[in-house]
C-alpha cells in the first residue's frame, strides 16, 4: 500500500467545525470567481446590448461566433506572435538583468531601481509616453534621429501594420522585463555557494555557470515566470488600447480589445461574454498544461 | 431576462440602495433641496463648474454633482452603472447608435417638457437639432451644441509661407501637400486612429462622390456595396496613399496627435469639426501666431459638403426620482443660460432657433472662422453626422481605418461594412 492510499480520507460529517473554517473561503471564491464565470458564461447565450432587461437567447451562437470570426482567429494569431516575443524577451532579458546585476554596488543598486521602475507605472501612462515618443512626425525618437544624422532611420512603427504588433510588444517588454529581472534576483539568492564554488572548481567558466548550472538550478522560477507570462500575455489589453486601439487594420489586436469594442461599443454583450469565457478557459488550460509539464520536470 | 433574476435584483438592490446611501442623492434634505447628479465627457470641468454655480443660483432647491471622464471611460462608466440601477440623474449621450441603444432606458421628455417649458416646448428648438435627440418624434433628450463637421480647417499663413494657395480641388490638395512635405512641413493631419474621425471625412467626402448614397446605406434603402459608395471609399483612401496624410496617420489620434501639429503651426491642413473653434478660446496662446480657415475638403468629384450634428443629448434617467430636477438642469444645458456658457466655451452653434452667439471677446482670426463654419452650415450642410446603428459604426470605422493602413480594397471595405449592416 502506498503512502498516498494509506492517507485516511477526511469524515466531514465528524467535523463539522472544518467545515466552518473553510467557509469563508469558499464563500469568497463562489461570489467573487465561480460566480462571474458561471454568470458570464450564462451570458454568453444571449443576445443583449448590456444595457436592458432584454434578451434573446441564442443558445451556442455566440460562441460559435468565438471559433469561427476571422477577428478573432486574427486576435489569436496576434496574441501568439505578441506573447512569443514578450515572454522570450522578458524572461531572457529579466534573467540576463539579473544576472549582470546580482551582488553590491552602489551602481547595481541604482540600475536595478531603474530597471524596476516601470513595473509599478500604470500601463495607460507607458502608452501615452509611448505614443508621444514614437509619434512619426513630431515625435521625440524622430526629433532625436534628426538631430544625430539617422532620420532615414525614422518610421510609422505603430501606424504600420508590418511593426505595429512588434513596437507594441516591445514596449510591453520595458514595461515588465524588470519584474522578471526582480524574480530571478529573488531566485538567485537561493542558489547555494558551494554549488557556485564547486562548478568553478571544476573549471566553469562563466557563460558555463550561467547556462549549465544557474539556469537548470532555476528551472522552478522558470515555470512560475513562464505561467504568469502566458497568463499576462492573455490578459494585456491597457498598454495595446492606449498605444494603438487594435488597429492598425486589426493588426494589434488581442482579444481582450476586440472583447471591449465588441462589448462596450457594438453592444454586444452576449459575443463579449461568450469571448471572455473562451479566453478564460484558454488561460486555465495552458496553465494546467504548464503546471504538468513544470511537475513531470521536477519529478525527473 | 436579467433583470428578472432573483439574486441579481437582490443584488442591485444592495448595491443601489448602499450608493443612495452614500450619495445620500434619493431624497430631499432637511432644508428641502434636492441633490441631483450630472455625467458626462464634456464639456470641461471649468465650464461645467460655471453652469453649476449658474444654476444652483437660478435654483437654490437643487443641487448638483456632476462627474466628468474621458469618453471612452464615460461610455463605460454609464453602460455599467445604468445597468445596475445606479446611474445618474441627467447624463449625456451621443445621437444615432448609442441613442438607440440606451432608448428604454431613458425618460420620453415631452412631459416633463410641456410641464416646464409649455406645450410648445419644442418650437424654441432647432428642427434638426431636436430630431437627432429623439426617436420616431419622441424627444429622449435635450440637444447641445450644433456641430459641423468633414470641414478641412487650414494654416493659411503656412500655405502662404510656402508659395502656396488653400486648395479648392483634389488636384491642387494632392500638388499643395507633395510641395509641403517637399519643404518638411506636414500636410493634411489626421487622427485616422479615432474611428469617429474617419466616419466623419468619410461621409463629408461619399456625399460629394455619391450625394445621399451613405444616407441611403444607413437607413436600409440601399447597399453599401453601390458603385458611389465604393468610389467614395475609393476617393477616401486616396488621401493616404495620394501623400494627403500625414506620415503615420492611422497610428495618429487627433486628441492630442494631431491637434497637436495643427495647433503648434506643423501642419497645413487638420481634419476637424466646427467644435475645434474652442481652440481660439482653450489654446489661444498656440494658435495666434498664424491664420485659421476652414473650407470644404476637396474631393476628387468636386469640393465635399459637410455633416452636422448636435454635441450630444441630455438624456434624464428613467429610474431617477428627481426627474423634474433632472430635466430643469438639461433644459438650462440645452437652451437656457446655461448654452450661453457652453457656448462661449466651446464656440460651438446654438441648438435652438434664436441663434446663441459667444459671449466673450474672440479673436478676429476666430470670427472670420465662425462665419465660414456658419456658411458651411447654412449652404453646404448635406445631412446628419452620427451612423445610426452602432454595430456598422464600428464597421464603418474598422474598415476606413484599413484603408487609412492600405491593407484593404475599396471594394472589400464596402463589403465588410455590407455584412455589419446585414447582421
Amino acid at each position: 500500500m502506498s503512502i498516498a492510499t494509506a492517507r485516511r480520507r477526511p469524515d466531514w460529517r465528524r467535523s463539522p467545525a472544518a467545515i466552518l473554517f473553510i467557509l469563508p473561503c469558499v464563500a469568497v471564491f463562489g461570489v467573487f470567481l465561480a460566480y462571474p464565470l458561471i454568470r458570464n458564461a450564462y451570458v454568453g447565450l444571449f443576445e443583449w446590448n448590456g444595457l436592458t432587461s432584454d434578451t434573446v437567447w441564442v443558445g451556442l451562437e455566440n460562441f460559435i461566433w468565438v471559433f469561427t470570426s476571422p477577428a478573432v482567429f486574427g486576435t489569436a494569431v496576434n496574441t501568439l506572435v505578441f506573447g512569443v516575443i514578450t515572454i522570450a524577451l522578458q524572461m531572457g532579458g529579466g534573467f540576463l538583468l539579473a544576472v549582470a546585476l546580482s551582488g553590491p554596488g552602489r551602481l547595481r543598486q541604482v540600475l536595478r531601481t531603474l530597471y524596476f521602475i516601470p513595473v509599478v507605472m500604470t500601463p495607460v501612462v507607458v502608452g501615452f509616453l509611448f505614443g508621444k515618443i514614437l509619434e512619426p512626425n513630431d515625435g521625440d525618437l524622430r526629433n532625436l534621429l534628426d538631430a544625430i544624422g539617422l532620420g532615414a532611420l525614422n518610421h510609422a512603427w505603430l501606424a504600420d501594420p508590418s511593426t505595429a504588433l512588434v513596437a507594441v510588444a516591445l514596449v510591453n517588454v520595458w514595461l515588465w522585463v524588470g519584474f522578471a529581472m526582480s524574480v530571478y534576483q529573488s531566485a538567485l539568492t537561493t542558489v547555494p555557494k558551494e554549488l557556485i564554488e564547486a562548478a568553478r572548481i571544476d573549471g566553469a567558466r562563466s557563460h558555463q555557470l550561467v547556462t549549465q548550472v544557474l539556469l537548470p538550478f532555476l528551472r522552478p522560477t522558470h515555470w512560475a515566470l513562464l505561467t504568469l507570462s502566458v497568463i499576462g500575455t492573455l490578459k494585456t489589453f491597457d498598454i495595446v488600447y492606449v498605444l494603438t486601439r487594435g488597429g492598425p487594420s486589426g493588426s494589434t489586436e488581442l482579444p481582450t480589445t476586440l472583447l471591449f469594442r465588441t462589448g462596450f461599443e457594438e453592444y454586444q454583450q452576449g459575443r463579449a461574454a461568450a469571448l471572455g469565457t473562451v479566453i478564460f478557459l484558454v488561460a486555465l488550460a495552458l496553465t494546467i498544461i504548464q503546471l504538468r509539464v513544470a511537475r513531470k520536470g521536477d519529478e525527473r | 431576462m436579467f433583470n428578472h433574476s432573483g439574486r441579481r435584483t437582490a443584488l442591485m438592490g444592495l448595491v443601489a440602495a448602499g450608493a443612495l446611501a452614500l450619495t445620500g442623492c434619493a431624497a430631499p434634505a432637511d432644508d428641502g433641496t434636492v441633490t441631483i447628479t450630472y455625467e458626462s465627457w464634456t464639456p470641461s470641468q471649468e465650464v461645467m463648474d460655471n453652469i453649476i454655480e449658474a444654476f444652483e443660483a437660478a435654483n437654490p432647491d437643487i443641487k448638483v454633482e456632476a462627474k466628468l471622464l474621458p469618453y471612452a471611460d464615460y461610455v463605460t462608466a454609464i453602460k455599467t452603472e445604468l445597468a445596475s440601477g445606479t446611474g445618474p440623474d441627467v447624463f449625456d449621450l451621443q445621437a444615432g447608435g448609442m441613442l438607440a441603444e440606451f432608448q428604454s432606458l431613458l425618460e420620453p421628455l415631452d412631459e416633463l417638457a410641456s410641464a416646464e417649458l409649455g406645450d410648445d416646448w419644442a418650437a424654441s428648438y432647432n428642427e434638426d437639432a431636436l430630431a437627432q435627440a429623439s426617436i420616431d418624434g419622441t424627444a429622449y433628450g435635450l440637444p447641445h451644441g450644433f456641430q459641423t463637421a468633414g470641414g478641412l480647417w487650414v494654416n493659411v499663413s503656412l500655405l502662404e509661407a510656402n508659395g502656396l494657395e488653400v486648395p479648392t480641388a483634389w488636384d491642387e490638395l494632392v500638388a499643395a501637400s507633395s510641395a509641403l512635405r517637399a519643404a518638411g512641413v506636414v500636410p493634411l493631419a489626421i487622427g485616422a486612429k479615432d474611428d469617429w474621425m474617419l466616419i466623419d471625412v468619410f461621409s463629408a467626402m461619399s456625399n460629394a462622390v455619391a450625394p445621399g448614397e451613405q444616407y441611403d446605406a444607413m437607413e436600409g434603402r440601399g447597399d453599401w456595396t453601390s458603385d458611389g459608395l465604393v468610389a467614395s471609399f475609393e476617393a477616401f483612401s486616396a488621401i493616404f496613399s495620394d501623400g494627403v496624410a500625414q506620415d503615420g496617420a492611422a497610428g495618429a489620434t487627433t486628441y492630442t496627435d494631431t491637434f497637436d501639429l495643427y495647433a503648434d503651426g506643423k501642419a497645413a491642413f487638420f481634419a476637424n469639426g466646427s467644435w475645434n473653434q474652442d481652440m481660439f478660446v482653450n489654446a489661444a496662446d498656440r494658435i495666434g501666431a498664424f491664420e485659421a480657415a476652414v473650407v470644404q475638403m476637396p474631393t476628387p468629384a468636386g469640393p465635399a459638403p459637410v455633416i452636422g450634428g448636435i454635441g450630444g443629448l441630455l438624456a434624464v434617467n428613467k429610474d431617477g426620482d428627481q426627474k423634474a430636477a433632472a430635466f430643469k438642469l438639461a433644459q438650462f444645458m440645452s437652451s437656457g443660460e446655461g448654452q450661453q456658457i457652453l457656448i462661449d466655451g466651446s464656440l460651438d452653434f446654438a441648438v435652438t432657433v434664436e441663434p446663441v452667439e459667444p459671449g466673450i471677446e474672440i479673436s478676429d482670426n476666430a470670427r472670420e472662422v465662425r462665419a465660414q463654419l456658419t456658411a458651411l452650415l447654412t449652404d453646404h450642410l448635406a445631412g446628419y453626422r452620427e451612423v445610426p446603428d452602432a454595430g456598422v459604426k464600428s464597421a464603418l470605422g474598422q474598415a476606413l481605418l484599413k484603408l487609412a493602413a492600405g491593407t484593404i480594397s475599396p471594394a472589400d471595405a464596402a463589403a465588410e461594412v455590407q455584412a455589419a449592416a446585414a447582421d
